[in-house]
């Protein structure tokens, strides 16, 4: 196979990926990546091995299916942006904002609130989040330990 | 990362589950760290973040202890 290291071509299916995600909020198949490549679906399998391991997404340990692009989860999770007509689901607290932030978009975000077990709502509105009160994220895993196992992290 | 009421609650739910307290960050923070680690993540040009990167931009937000440390 060669270098583990993205090729270039890696490195577009990657941004690929990305506008799918923005655009029909969820992560494309294989499938639909090898049509829009022109490769085999083992050549898209391996660039997506190649850019997990460079970190530039994240693949479901067992089903090797994209499970992340960060700040995207191609998961349902606890954390849900609203943008537009748009839903898309969140890795974490932190991809919560960060979803609307990058994209430069105002969103209703839909998150677990830890220990009341409730889920709150926060607007972001003209570019800025609207909490009804001073929140915190925690993060619970030293950066040094964020990739051993990004699922809990 | 989860979102806590406060950091006394967090406290509560570390004593409560066991998990470490970690640290806790406010969520407007959370949100100005998040502009700054995703600001290029849709572009073509993106290769990935560098443990440079990574470090410059925790201490931009004061993430400066051990529990911030790029290896």
């Amino acid at each position: 196979m060669g270098s583990r290291r993205p090729t270039e071509q890696d490195w577009e299916i990657r941004t690929a990926l990305y506008r799918f995600y923005v655009e029909n909020a969820r992560a494309p198949s294989d499938g639909e990546v090898a049509d829009e490549f022109g490769i085999s679906t083992d050549g898209v399998a391996t660039a997506l091995l190649r850019l997990h391991e460079a970190h530039a997404l994240f693949l479901d340990p067992k089903t090797e299916q994209i499970r992340m692009l960060n700040p995207f989860s191609a998961v349902p999770t606890s954390y849900v942006v609203e943008i537009g007509a748009r839903s898309y689901f969140a890795n974490c607290a932190w991809d919560m904002l960060a979803i609307p932030a990058m994209l430069g978009k105002d969103a209703l975000i839909h998150a677990r609130l830890e220990v009341a077990d409730s889920t709150i709502q926060i607007p972001v509105i003209d570019g800025e989040p609207r909490p009804d009160r001073n929140y915190v994220v925690n993060f619970s895993v030293p950066f040094s330990d964020w990739y051993s196992d990004l699922i809990y992290t | 990362m989860l979102l806590f009421r406060s950091e006394e609650d967090v406290a509560g739910w570390a004593l409560a589950t066991g998990n470490s307290r970690g640290a806790s960050v406010p969520l407007m923070t959370v949100w100005e760290l998040g502009k700054v680690w995703y600001h290029d993540r849709l572009d073509e040009g993106f290769r990935g973040l560098t443990a440079n990167r990574v470090r410059e931009t925790f201490a931009q937000f004061g993430l400066t202890s051990d529990f911030w440390r790029v290896p």
